[in-house]
Protein backbone atom coordinates (compact mmCIF):
# COMPACT_ATOMS: atom_id res chain seq x y z
CA UNK A 1 0.00 0.00 0.00
CA UNK A 2 3.21 3.08 0.87
CA UNK A 3 4.22 1.68 -3.10
CA UNK A 4 0.69 2.66 -4.29
CA UNK A 5 0.10 5.74 -1.74
CA UNK A 6 3.53 6.75 -2.78
CA UNK A 7 3.01 6.01 -6.82
CA UNK A 8 -0.41 8.44 -6.38
CA UNK A 9 1.77 11.15 -4.74
CA UNK A 10 3.99 11.68 -6.97
CA UNK A 11 1.48 11.46 -10.22
CA UNK A 12 1.20 15.00 -9.37
CA UNK A 13 4.62 15.90 -8.11
CA UNK A 14 4.34 19.69 -8.47
CA UNK A 15 0.64 19.32 -6.55
CA UNK A 16 1.77 17.46 -4.06
CA UNK A 17 4.81 19.36 -3.55
CA UNK A 18 2.88 22.74 -3.12
CA UNK A 19 1.09 20.50 -0.55
CA UNK A 20 3.90 19.53 1.51
CA UNK A 21 5.42 22.64 1.09
CA UNK A 22 2.49 24.26 3.34
CA UNK A 23 1.94 21.82 5.26
CA UNK A 24 6.20 21.72 6.31
CA UNK A 25 5.31 25.70 6.48
CA UNK A 26 2.40 25.29 8.98
CA UNK A 27 4.40 22.32 10.71
CA UNK A 28 7.49 24.66 11.14
CA UNK A 29 5.68 27.59 12.90
CA UNK A 30 2.99 25.35 14.64
CA UNK A 31 6.50 23.31 16.16
CA UNK A 32 8.26 26.22 16.86
CA UNK A 33 5.26 27.92 18.74
CA UNK A 34 4.88 25.16 21.21
CA UNK A 35 9.18 24.23 21.56
CA UNK A 36 8.55 28.17 22.38
CA UNK A 37 5.95 27.92 24.29
CA UNK A 38 7.21 24.96 26.49
CA UNK A 39 10.47 26.22 27.26
CA UNK A 40 9.35 29.51 27.73
CA UNK A 41 7.03 27.66 30.84
CA UNK A 42 9.80 25.75 31.79
CA UNK A 43 12.69 28.34 31.74
CA UNK A 44 10.59 30.78 33.62
CA UNK A 45 9.79 28.18 36.03
CA UNK A 46 13.46 27.62 36.00
CA UNK A 47 14.21 31.15 37.02
CA UNK A 48 11.87 31.59 39.69
CA UNK A 49 12.66 28.43 41.32
CA UNK A 50 16.06 29.49 40.88
CA UNK A 51 15.74 32.12 42.98
CA UNK A 52 14.70 29.42 45.65
CA UNK A 53 12.11 31.35 47.29
CA UNK A 54 8.43 32.17 45.91
CA UNK A 55 7.49 34.26 49.24
CA UNK A 56 9.30 35.80 52.24
CA UNK A 57 7.94 36.37 55.38
CA UNK A 58 9.60 39.92 57.11
CA UNK A 59 8.73 41.17 60.40
CA UNK A 60 5.94 43.97 60.29
CA UNK A 61 7.56 47.88 58.41
CA UNK A 62 7.56 49.13 55.07
CA UNK A 63 6.80 46.37 52.58
CA UNK A 64 8.44 48.23 50.23
CA UNK A 65 11.56 48.76 51.84
CA UNK A 66 11.50 44.99 53.33
CA UNK A 67 11.48 43.83 49.91
CA UNK A 68 14.04 46.23 48.56
CA UNK A 69 16.51 44.79 51.52
CA UNK A 70 15.86 41.53 51.07
CA UNK A 71 16.02 41.75 47.14
CA UNK A 72 19.54 43.27 47.49
CA UNK A 73 20.57 41.00 50.25
CA UNK A 74 20.75 42.97 53.07
CA UNK A 75 19.83 42.58 56.80
CA UNK A 76 16.62 43.45 58.21
CA UNK A 77 16.37 45.82 61.10
CA UNK A 78 13.68 44.20 63.05
CA UNK A 79 13.03 40.55 63.86
CA UNK A 80 10.12 37.68 63.47
CA UNK A 81 9.69 35.26 66.73
CA UNK A 82 11.07 31.88 65.76
CA UNK A 83 7.64 30.64 66.44
CA UNK A 84 6.54 32.30 62.94
CA UNK A 85 8.52 29.38 61.51
CA UNK A 86 6.13 26.71 62.80
CA UNK A 87 3.22 28.32 61.76
CA UNK A 88 4.27 28.93 58.09
CA UNK A 89 5.47 25.42 58.22
CA UNK A 90 1.96 24.39 59.18
CA UNK A 91 0.30 26.26 56.10
CA UNK A 92 -0.62 23.73 53.52
CA UNK A 93 0.77 25.43 50.75
CA UNK A 94 3.96 25.44 52.09
CA UNK A 95 6.32 23.23 50.65
CA UNK A 96 9.39 24.27 52.42
CA UNK A 97 10.48 27.45 54.87
CA UNK A 98 14.10 27.95 55.14
CA UNK A 99 14.29 30.51 58.66
CA UNK A 100 17.60 33.29 58.36
CA UNK A 101 19.08 35.82 60.39
CA UNK A 102 21.05 38.48 59.03
CA UNK A 103 22.82 40.77 60.52
CA UNK A 104 25.20 43.59 58.80
CA UNK A 105 28.13 45.08 60.22
CA UNK A 106 29.54 48.28 58.28
CA UNK A 107 32.75 48.37 58.03
CA UNK A 108 32.75 52.47 56.30
CA UNK A 109 36.26 52.55 56.47
CA UNK A 110 37.31 49.31 54.65
CA UNK A 111 34.55 50.69 52.52
CA UNK A 112 32.64 47.39 52.57
CA UNK A 113 30.07 45.77 54.66
CA UNK A 114 30.04 42.51 56.14
CA UNK A 115 27.28 40.40 55.82
CA UNK A 116 26.82 37.43 58.45
CA UNK A 117 23.47 34.99 57.13
CA UNK A 118 22.55 32.52 59.96
CA UNK A 119 20.92 29.51 58.28
CA UNK A 120 19.62 25.99 58.67
CA UNK A 121 20.18 22.91 56.69
CA UNK A 122 16.61 23.63 54.54
CA UNK A 123 19.18 26.62 52.98
CA UNK A 124 20.79 23.84 50.71
CA UNK A 125 16.98 22.23 49.22
CA UNK A 126 16.23 26.25 48.87
CA UNK A 127 19.32 27.59 47.40
CA UNK A 128 19.35 24.74 44.63
CA UNK A 129 22.57 27.10 43.11
CA UNK A 130 24.83 26.02 46.39
CA UNK A 131 27.73 23.57 45.45
CA UNK A 132 30.66 23.56 47.19
CA UNK A 133 34.37 24.19 45.64
CA UNK A 134 36.00 22.78 48.18
CA UNK A 135 35.07 21.21 51.96
CA UNK A 136 31.93 20.46 53.61
CA UNK A 137 28.91 21.88 54.71
CA UNK A 138 28.45 23.87 58.39
CA UNK A 139 28.06 20.90 61.28
CA UNK A 140 29.71 22.76 64.18
CA UNK A 141 28.48 25.81 65.69
CA UNK A 142 32.11 27.90 64.88
CA UNK A 143 32.15 26.65 61.34
CA UNK A 144 31.68 29.16 58.13
CA UNK A 145 30.85 28.78 55.10
CA UNK A 146 32.04 31.54 52.14
CA UNK A 147 30.30 32.73 49.39
CA UNK A 148 32.92 32.33 46.56
CA UNK A 149 33.86 35.86 46.41
CA UNK A 150 34.01 36.55 50.48
CA UNK A 151 36.54 33.37 50.11
CA UNK A 152 38.89 35.45 47.19
CA UNK A 153 38.74 38.83 49.32
CA UNK A 154 39.63 37.14 52.85
CA UNK A 155 42.03 34.69 50.79
CA UNK A 156 40.35 32.15 52.68
CA UNK A 157 40.24 28.03 52.03
CA UNK A 158 38.44 25.28 53.87
CA UNK A 159 40.45 24.61 56.91
CA UNK A 160 41.48 28.38 57.60
CA UNK A 161 40.67 30.18 60.94
CA UNK A 162 38.04 33.59 60.34
CA UNK A 163 37.98 36.49 62.87
CA UNK A 164 35.10 38.45 63.29
CA UNK A 165 36.76 41.19 64.57
CA UNK A 166 33.00 43.51 65.34
CA UNK A 167 31.94 40.28 67.60
CA UNK A 168 35.16 38.85 68.81
CA UNK A 169 34.08 35.05 67.11
CA UNK A 170 36.24 32.59 65.33
CA UNK A 171 35.14 30.51 63.16
CA UNK A 172 36.55 27.79 60.99
CA UNK A 173 35.94 27.84 57.27
CA UNK A 174 34.31 24.64 56.77
CA UNK A 175 33.84 25.10 52.84
CA UNK A 176 33.56 27.72 50.13
CA UNK A 177 30.94 28.03 47.86
CA UNK A 178 30.73 28.58 43.65
CA UNK A 179 30.37 31.54 42.31
CA UNK A 180 26.47 32.13 42.04
CA UNK A 181 26.82 35.14 40.74
CA UNK A 182 24.23 36.21 43.57
CA UNK A 183 24.53 37.97 46.80
CA UNK A 184 25.41 34.90 48.46
CA UNK A 185 29.11 35.02 46.43
CA UNK A 186 29.75 37.93 48.80
CA UNK A 187 28.47 36.58 52.33
CA UNK A 188 29.40 35.02 55.48
CA UNK A 189 27.56 32.01 56.10
CA UNK A 190 27.09 30.39 60.00
CA UNK A 191 24.42 28.12 61.50
CA UNK A 192 21.39 29.75 62.79
CA UNK A 193 21.90 30.01 66.51
CA UNK A 194 25.39 31.02 66.21
CA UNK A 195 24.35 33.95 64.21
CA UNK A 196 21.58 34.37 66.73
CA UNK A 197 24.14 34.46 69.19
CA UNK A 198 26.66 36.41 67.90
CA UNK A 199 24.02 39.29 67.39
CA UNK A 200 22.49 38.89 71.00
CA UNK A 201 19.12 37.69 69.13
CA UNK A 202 18.13 34.08 70.43
CA UNK A 203 15.08 33.18 69.05
CA UNK A 204 14.47 35.67 66.46
CA UNK A 205 14.91 35.57 62.78
CA UNK A 206 14.97 38.71 60.25
CA UNK A 207 13.04 36.37 57.51
CA UNK A 208 11.49 33.13 56.71
CA UNK A 209 12.28 32.43 53.20
CA UNK A 210 9.10 30.35 51.81
CA UNK A 211 8.83 27.69 48.55
CA UNK A 212 5.17 26.61 48.07
CA UNK A 213 4.15 23.25 46.86
CA UNK A 214 2.68 25.34 43.68
CA UNK A 215 3.11 28.72 42.52
CA UNK A 216 -0.86 29.50 41.84
CA UNK A 217 -1.44 28.68 45.54
CA UNK A 218 0.64 32.05 46.12
CA UNK A 219 -2.83 34.35 46.91
CA UNK A 220 -4.44 31.88 49.13
CA UNK A 221 -0.94 31.25 51.00
CA UNK A 222 -0.39 35.28 51.39
CA UNK A 223 -3.42 35.92 52.81
CA UNK A 224 -3.28 32.83 54.89
CA UNK A 225 0.36 33.47 56.28
CA UNK A 226 -0.21 37.64 56.70
CA UNK A 227 -2.12 36.41 59.77
CA UNK A 228 0.65 35.06 61.21
CA UNK A 229 1.46 37.88 64.05
CA UNK A 230 4.19 40.61 63.47
CA UNK A 231 4.47 38.77 60.46
CA UNK A 232 4.03 40.19 56.56
CA UNK A 233 4.02 38.72 53.37
CA UNK A 234 7.00 40.91 51.37
CA UNK A 235 7.86 38.52 48.13
CA UNK A 236 7.25 38.69 44.60
CA UNK A 237 4.15 38.14 45.19
CA UNK A 238 3.31 40.70 42.16
CA UNK A 239 5.82 39.90 40.11
CA UNK A 240 5.41 36.25 39.97
CA UNK A 241 1.46 37.06 39.50
CA UNK A 242 2.62 38.83 36.41
CA UNK A 243 4.71 36.04 35.42
CA UNK A 244 2.03 34.16 35.50
CA UNK A 245 -0.57 36.54 33.73
CA UNK A 246 1.18 37.33 31.10
CA UNK A 247 2.58 33.25 30.59
CA UNK A 248 -0.66 32.43 30.29
CA UNK A 249 -1.99 35.38 27.78
CA UNK A 250 1.22 33.64 25.87
CA UNK A 251 0.08 30.35 25.89
CA UNK A 252 -3.33 31.42 24.61
CA UNK A 253 -2.43 33.32 21.67
CA UNK A 254 -0.06 30.73 20.81
CA UNK A 255 -2.98 28.31 21.24
CA UNK A 256 -4.26 30.71 18.53
CA UNK A 257 -1.78 30.97 16.44
CA UNK A 258 -1.23 27.16 16.07
CA UNK A 259 -4.87 26.39 15.32
CA UNK A 260 -4.65 28.80 12.35
CA UNK A 261 -1.49 26.77 11.49
CA UNK A 262 -3.75 23.46 11.70
CA UNK A 263 -6.55 24.45 9.82
CA UNK A 264 -4.38 25.69 6.86
CA UNK A 265 -2.91 22.33 6.56
CA UNK A 266 -6.19 20.40 6.86
CA UNK A 267 -7.54 22.51 5.00
CA UNK A 268 -4.54 22.21 2.14
CA UNK A 269 -4.43 18.20 2.52
CA UNK A 270 -8.64 18.09 2.13
CA UNK A 271 -7.81 20.06 -1.07
CA UNK A 272 -5.49 17.69 -2.55
CA UNK A 273 -7.04 14.37 -1.31
CA UNK A 274 -10.37 16.09 -3.07
CA UNK A 275 -8.87 16.77 -6.27
CA UNK A 276 -7.05 13.64 -6.45
CA UNK A 277 -10.17 11.58 -6.00
CA UNK A 278 -11.92 13.84 -8.28
CA UNK A 279 -9.10 13.26 -11.03
CA UNK A 280 -8.65 9.42 -10.16
CA UNK A 281 -12.64 8.53 -9.99
CA UNK A 282 -12.23 5.96 -13.12
CA UNK A 283 -9.48 4.54 -11.79
CA UNK A 284 -10.79 3.74 -8.38
CA UNK A 285 -13.85 2.09 -10.17
CA UNK A 286 -11.65 0.35 -12.01
CA UNK A 287 -10.13 -1.01 -8.83
CA UNK A 288 -13.97 -1.67 -7.17
CA UNK A 289 -14.56 -3.58 -10.60
CA UNK A 290 -11.58 -6.09 -10.24
CA UNK A 291 -13.26 -6.72 -6.38
CA UNK A 292 -11.28 -4.05 -4.21
CA UNK A 293 -13.67 -3.41 -1.35
CA UNK A 294 -14.91 -0.05 -0.34
CA UNK A 295 -12.79 -0.04 2.89
CA UNK A 296 -9.98 -0.96 0.88
CA UNK A 297 -10.38 2.32 -1.25
CA UNK A 298 -11.10 3.97 1.87
CA UNK A 299 -7.84 2.66 3.46
CA UNK A 300 -5.81 4.01 0.28
CA UNK A 301 -7.01 7.13 0.02
CA UNK A 302 -6.88 7.61 3.88
CA UNK A 303 -3.26 5.96 3.94
CA UNK A 304 -2.20 8.66 1.33
CA UNK A 305 -3.34 12.01 3.26
CA UNK A 306 -1.66 10.19 6.28
CA UNK A 307 1.81 9.92 4.21
CA UNK A 308 1.28 13.46 2.48
CA UNK A 309 0.67 14.81 6.49
CA UNK A 310 3.77 12.96 7.75
CA UNK A 311 6.21 13.94 4.75
CA UNK A 312 4.77 16.96 5.09
CA UNK A 313 5.04 17.36 9.09
CA UNK A 314 9.23 15.41 8.97
CA UNK A 315 10.20 18.11 6.49
CA UNK A 316 8.63 20.94 8.77
CA UNK A 317 10.79 19.45 11.52
CA UNK A 318 13.68 20.14 9.25
CA UNK A 319 12.65 23.81 8.89
CA UNK A 320 12.05 24.03 12.08
CA UNK A 321 15.38 23.06 13.23
CA UNK A 322 17.16 25.25 10.32
CA UNK A 323 15.07 28.22 11.00
CA UNK A 324 14.41 28.08 14.70
CA UNK A 325 17.32 30.96 15.74
CA UNK A 326 15.60 33.22 13.00
CA UNK A 327 12.19 32.80 14.35
CA UNK A 328 13.37 32.76 17.65
CA UNK A 329 14.67 36.18 16.85
CA UNK A 330 11.65 37.47 15.21
CA UNK A 331 8.90 35.62 18.39
CA UNK A 332 11.50 36.71 21.23
CA UNK A 333 10.36 40.81 21.10
CA UNK A 334 6.73 39.67 21.18
CA UNK A 335 7.25 37.21 24.25
CA UNK A 336 6.79 39.12 27.68
CA UNK A 337 9.85 38.52 30.13
CA UNK A 338 11.06 35.56 28.27
CA UNK A 339 14.21 33.76 29.79
CA UNK A 340 17.67 34.63 29.05
CA UNK A 341 18.53 31.54 28.05
CA UNK A 342 18.23 30.76 24.07
CA UNK A 343 14.82 28.77 23.26
CA UNK A 344 15.36 25.58 21.34
CA UNK A 345 13.27 25.52 18.56
CA UNK A 346 12.28 21.55 18.89
CA UNK A 347 11.92 19.43 22.07
CA UNK A 348 11.04 15.65 22.16
CA UNK A 349 7.34 16.62 23.47
CA UNK A 350 7.15 19.86 20.73
CA UNK A 351 7.62 16.13 18.07
CA UNK A 352 5.95 14.29 19.60
CA UNK A 353 3.07 16.63 20.06
CA UNK A 354 3.09 17.26 16.30
CA UNK A 355 3.09 13.99 14.91
CA UNK A 356 0.22 13.20 17.06
CA UNK A 357 -1.91 16.33 16.04
CA UNK A 358 -1.05 16.18 12.47
CA UNK A 359 -1.50 12.12 11.95
CA UNK A 360 -4.94 13.23 13.39
CA UNK A 361 -5.03 15.92 10.85
CA UNK A 362 -4.16 13.53 8.03
CA UNK A 363 -6.60 11.14 8.62
CA UNK A 364 -9.46 13.92 9.26
CA UNK A 365 -8.49 16.03 6.33
CA UNK A 366 -8.85 12.55 4.34
CA UNK A 367 -11.62 11.40 5.69
CA UNK A 368 -14.20 13.11 3.03
CA UNK A 369 -12.19 12.42 0.19
CA UNK A 370 -11.78 8.70 1.34
CA UNK A 371 -15.35 8.38 2.08
CA UNK A 372 -16.51 9.67 -1.12
CA UNK A 373 -13.56 7.44 -3.08
CA UNK A 374 -15.12 4.31 -1.56
CA UNK A 375 -18.85 5.49 -2.55
CA UNK A 376 -18.03 5.50 -6.37
CA UNK A 377 -19.89 3.15 -8.50
CA UNK A 378 -17.99 1.20 -10.59
CA UNK A 379 -20.14 0.97 -13.67
CA UNK A 380 -20.55 4.60 -12.89
CA UNK A 381 -16.84 5.26 -13.16
CA UNK A 382 -16.17 3.21 -15.41
CA UNK A 383 -18.30 5.30 -17.93
CA UNK A 384 -16.39 8.45 -17.29
CA UNK A 385 -13.90 8.92 -20.28
CA UNK B 1 11.38 7.62 -13.55
CA UNK B 2 8.65 7.02 -10.74
CA UNK B 3 11.18 4.66 -9.26
CA UNK B 4 13.77 7.32 -8.92
CA UNK B 5 11.29 9.86 -7.44
CA UNK B 6 10.01 6.93 -5.09
CA UNK B 7 13.65 6.26 -4.15
CA UNK B 8 15.03 9.54 -3.03
CA UNK B 9 11.61 10.48 -1.14
CA UNK B 10 12.33 7.58 0.84
CA UNK B 11 16.44 8.18 1.11
CA UNK B 12 14.94 11.69 2.24
CA UNK B 13 12.48 10.19 4.39
CA UNK B 14 15.18 8.26 5.86
CA UNK B 15 18.06 11.38 6.03
CA UNK B 16 15.26 13.55 7.53
CA UNK B 17 14.19 11.45 10.37
CA UNK B 18 18.33 10.59 10.81
CA UNK B 19 19.12 14.27 10.71
CA UNK B 20 16.25 15.21 13.08
CA UNK B 21 17.32 12.02 15.87
CA UNK B 22 21.04 13.56 15.80
CA UNK B 23 19.13 17.09 16.20
CA UNK B 24 17.21 16.29 19.11
CA UNK B 25 20.41 13.84 20.87
CA UNK B 26 22.49 16.70 20.51
CA UNK B 27 19.99 18.95 22.12
CA UNK B 28 20.29 21.06 25.50
CA UNK B 29 22.11 19.14 28.56
CA UNK B 30 24.38 17.47 25.73
CA UNK B 31 26.01 20.45 24.57
CA UNK B 32 29.33 20.54 26.27
CA UNK B 33 30.44 23.88 26.94
CA UNK B 34 34.20 24.96 28.82
CA UNK B 35 33.95 28.06 29.86
CA UNK B 36 30.68 27.29 32.00
CA UNK B 37 32.56 25.12 34.32
CA UNK B 38 33.07 26.31 37.39
CA UNK B 39 36.72 25.18 37.23
CA UNK B 40 36.94 27.56 34.67
CA UNK B 41 38.15 30.59 37.05
CA UNK B 42 40.77 30.26 39.46
CA UNK B 43 39.68 30.59 42.55
CA UNK B 44 42.54 31.65 44.28
CA UNK B 45 44.56 33.83 42.17
CA UNK B 46 45.25 37.31 43.35
CA UNK B 47 42.51 39.80 42.11
CA UNK B 48 43.45 43.58 42.03
CA UNK B 49 43.41 45.59 45.32
CA UNK B 50 41.29 48.05 45.68
CA UNK B 51 43.29 51.06 47.49
CA UNK B 52 40.65 51.95 50.05
CA UNK B 53 42.35 55.35 51.58
CA UNK B 54 44.67 56.74 49.08
CA UNK B 55 44.43 59.88 50.81
CA UNK B 56 45.53 59.01 54.57
CA UNK B 57 48.36 56.72 52.86
CA UNK B 58 49.88 59.41 50.70
CA UNK B 59 49.68 61.78 53.54
CA UNK B 60 51.70 58.99 55.60
CA UNK B 61 54.07 58.05 52.91
CA UNK B 62 54.81 60.21 50.79
CA UNK B 63 53.50 63.93 52.20
CA UNK B 64 52.57 66.37 50.12
CA UNK B 65 53.14 64.74 46.60
CA UNK B 66 49.41 64.54 44.77
CA UNK B 67 47.64 61.74 45.06
CA UNK B 68 47.62 59.23 42.14
CA UNK B 69 44.18 58.40 40.50
CA UNK B 70 42.97 55.08 42.74
CA UNK B 71 41.40 53.68 39.78
CA UNK B 72 43.30 53.99 37.08
CA UNK B 73 46.44 52.08 38.63
CA UNK B 74 49.48 51.31 35.92
CA UNK B 75 50.10 47.43 34.97
CA UNK B 76 53.61 46.45 34.64
CA UNK B 77 53.38 42.98 32.60
CA UNK B 78 55.90 40.48 34.62
CA UNK B 79 54.81 37.79 32.04
CA UNK B 80 58.91 38.19 30.63
CA UNK B 81 60.68 38.19 33.66
CA UNK B 82 58.81 34.92 35.20
CA UNK B 83 61.29 33.22 35.82
CA UNK B 84 63.97 35.30 37.24
CA UNK B 85 60.46 36.18 39.63
CA UNK B 86 60.26 32.45 40.39
CA UNK B 87 63.65 32.09 41.45
CA UNK B 88 64.31 35.49 43.58
CA UNK B 89 60.95 34.97 45.58
CA UNK B 90 61.37 31.28 46.33
CA UNK B 91 59.18 28.48 47.31
CA UNK B 92 57.10 30.50 50.12
CA UNK B 93 55.96 33.38 47.61
CA UNK B 94 54.14 31.77 44.40
CA UNK B 95 53.97 34.34 42.00
CA UNK B 96 50.22 34.10 41.34
CA UNK B 97 49.44 37.17 38.98
CA UNK B 98 51.42 38.67 35.79
CA UNK B 99 50.04 41.65 36.35
CA UNK B 100 52.10 44.30 39.41
CA UNK B 101 49.57 47.19 39.81
CA UNK B 102 51.33 49.98 40.42
CA UNK B 103 50.53 53.78 41.75
CA UNK B 104 53.30 56.06 39.72
CA UNK B 105 54.03 59.33 42.62
CA UNK B 106 55.39 61.65 40.36
CA UNK B 107 58.83 62.73 41.48
CA UNK B 108 58.67 60.45 44.35
CA UNK B 109 58.18 57.05 43.32
CA UNK B 110 55.07 54.57 43.66
CA UNK B 111 52.36 53.47 45.55
CA UNK B 112 52.01 48.87 45.83
CA UNK B 113 49.43 46.82 47.15
CA UNK B 114 48.88 43.08 48.35
CA UNK B 115 47.04 41.07 50.09
CA UNK B 116 47.77 38.49 52.17
CA UNK B 117 46.46 35.72 53.65
CA UNK B 118 46.62 36.66 57.50
CA UNK B 119 46.09 33.61 60.53
CA UNK B 120 42.21 35.11 61.10
CA UNK B 121 41.66 36.55 57.23
CA UNK B 122 43.18 38.83 54.61
CA UNK B 123 45.53 41.42 55.40
CA UNK B 124 46.17 44.54 52.96
CA UNK B 125 49.65 45.54 52.55
CA UNK B 126 50.25 49.32 50.96
CA UNK B 127 53.41 49.93 50.53
CA UNK B 128 55.39 53.05 49.29
CA UNK B 129 58.66 52.85 47.59
CA UNK B 130 61.06 55.39 46.40
CA UNK B 131 61.85 56.16 42.81
CA UNK B 132 65.31 54.38 43.76
CA UNK B 133 63.57 50.73 44.77
CA UNK B 134 63.54 51.50 49.03
CA UNK B 135 60.65 51.32 51.19
CA UNK B 136 59.24 54.87 52.39
CA UNK B 137 56.51 53.06 54.67
CA UNK B 138 54.39 49.94 54.73
CA UNK B 139 50.68 50.51 55.96
CA UNK B 140 47.89 48.14 56.44
CA UNK B 141 44.69 49.18 55.13
CA UNK B 142 42.33 46.14 56.03
CA UNK B 143 43.16 43.29 58.43
CA UNK B 144 40.54 40.65 60.60
CA UNK B 145 43.26 39.89 63.00
CA UNK B 146 42.21 39.39 66.74
CA UNK B 147 43.75 41.84 69.05
CA UNK B 148 46.45 40.46 70.09
CA UNK B 149 47.80 39.84 66.61
CA UNK B 150 46.40 43.32 65.22
CA UNK B 151 48.77 44.81 68.01
CA UNK B 152 51.57 43.62 67.13
CA UNK B 153 51.27 44.43 62.61
CA UNK B 154 50.26 47.46 63.58
CA UNK B 155 52.41 48.24 66.14
CA UNK B 156 54.91 51.50 64.52
CA UNK B 157 58.24 49.21 65.44
CA UNK B 158 57.02 47.17 63.21
CA UNK B 159 55.80 48.81 60.26
CA UNK B 160 59.01 51.12 60.91
CA UNK B 161 61.23 47.96 60.71
CA UNK B 162 60.28 47.63 56.55
CA UNK B 163 61.91 51.02 55.74
CA UNK B 164 64.36 51.25 53.98
CA UNK B 165 64.64 47.99 52.45
CA UNK B 166 65.24 47.25 48.86
CA UNK B 167 64.51 44.29 46.93
CA UNK B 168 68.26 43.05 47.85
CA UNK B 169 67.84 43.17 51.59
CA UNK B 170 67.28 40.46 53.88
CA UNK B 171 63.85 40.15 55.47
CA UNK B 172 63.29 38.40 58.75
CA UNK B 173 60.67 38.81 61.54
CA UNK B 174 61.78 41.01 64.49
CA UNK B 175 62.88 38.60 67.26
CA UNK B 176 60.67 39.66 69.51
CA UNK B 177 57.96 39.26 67.35
CA UNK B 178 54.83 36.86 69.56
CA UNK B 179 54.79 33.19 68.58
CA UNK B 180 50.77 34.10 68.22
CA UNK B 181 51.67 36.87 65.48
CA UNK B 182 54.03 34.87 63.40
CA UNK B 183 52.27 33.79 61.19
CA UNK B 184 50.24 37.01 59.95
CA UNK B 185 53.36 38.95 60.32
CA UNK B 186 55.28 36.67 58.35
CA UNK B 187 52.24 37.17 55.53
CA UNK B 188 52.82 40.36 56.09
CA UNK B 189 56.80 40.10 55.21
CA UNK B 190 56.50 37.79 52.18
CA UNK B 191 54.04 40.17 51.15
CA UNK B 192 56.41 43.45 51.02
CA UNK B 193 59.29 41.47 50.03
CA UNK B 194 57.38 40.15 47.13
CA UNK B 195 56.10 43.77 46.05
CA UNK B 196 59.35 44.95 46.38
CA UNK B 197 61.03 42.33 44.24
CA UNK B 198 58.37 42.55 41.47
CA UNK B 199 58.39 46.17 41.29
CA UNK B 200 62.46 45.84 40.71
CA UNK B 201 62.51 43.28 38.35
CA UNK B 202 59.36 45.22 36.84
CA UNK B 203 60.92 48.66 36.35
CA UNK B 204 64.39 47.89 35.73
CA UNK B 205 65.48 48.64 31.94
Amino acid sequence: MLALALKNLTRRPLRSLLTLSGLAGAVAFLSCLLAFSESYRSGLRRELDGMGMQLMLVPLGCPFDAAAQVIKGRALETSLPESALALARRDPAVALASPIFAAALPRPALGRTDLWVGVDDTARTMRAWWKLTAGHWPTQPDDVLLGAEAAITELRQPGDRFYSPETGRTFTVCGVLTRSGTSDDSQFFVPLATAQAMFGKPGRLTGIALRLTDPALLGAASRRLQEIPGAQVVTLTEMIGTFLNLMGAARALMLGVALVAVAIGSLSVFNTMLAATLERTRELGVLRALGVSRSGIFALLAFEALLLTLLGTLVGFLLAQLLGTGIEALVRPFLPLAPSSPLPPLTVTTVAQCLALMSTVGLVAGAFPAWRACRIHPAEALKIT
Amino acid sequence: MKKSIIALAAVGLVGSALGLAYLLYNDESDVKTTYARPDAFPQHSQPMVPWRAPKTDMTALFPGAPVPDSSAPQVIALSSKRAELVKRLGKETPLDSNALYVYPVEAHGAVLLRRAAGEFGAIEVVLGVESSGKIVGVRLQRHREPPEIASVLTAPAFLASFSGKTAQSSFELPPTTPLVAEKSAGAVLRAVRALLIEYDAGTRT
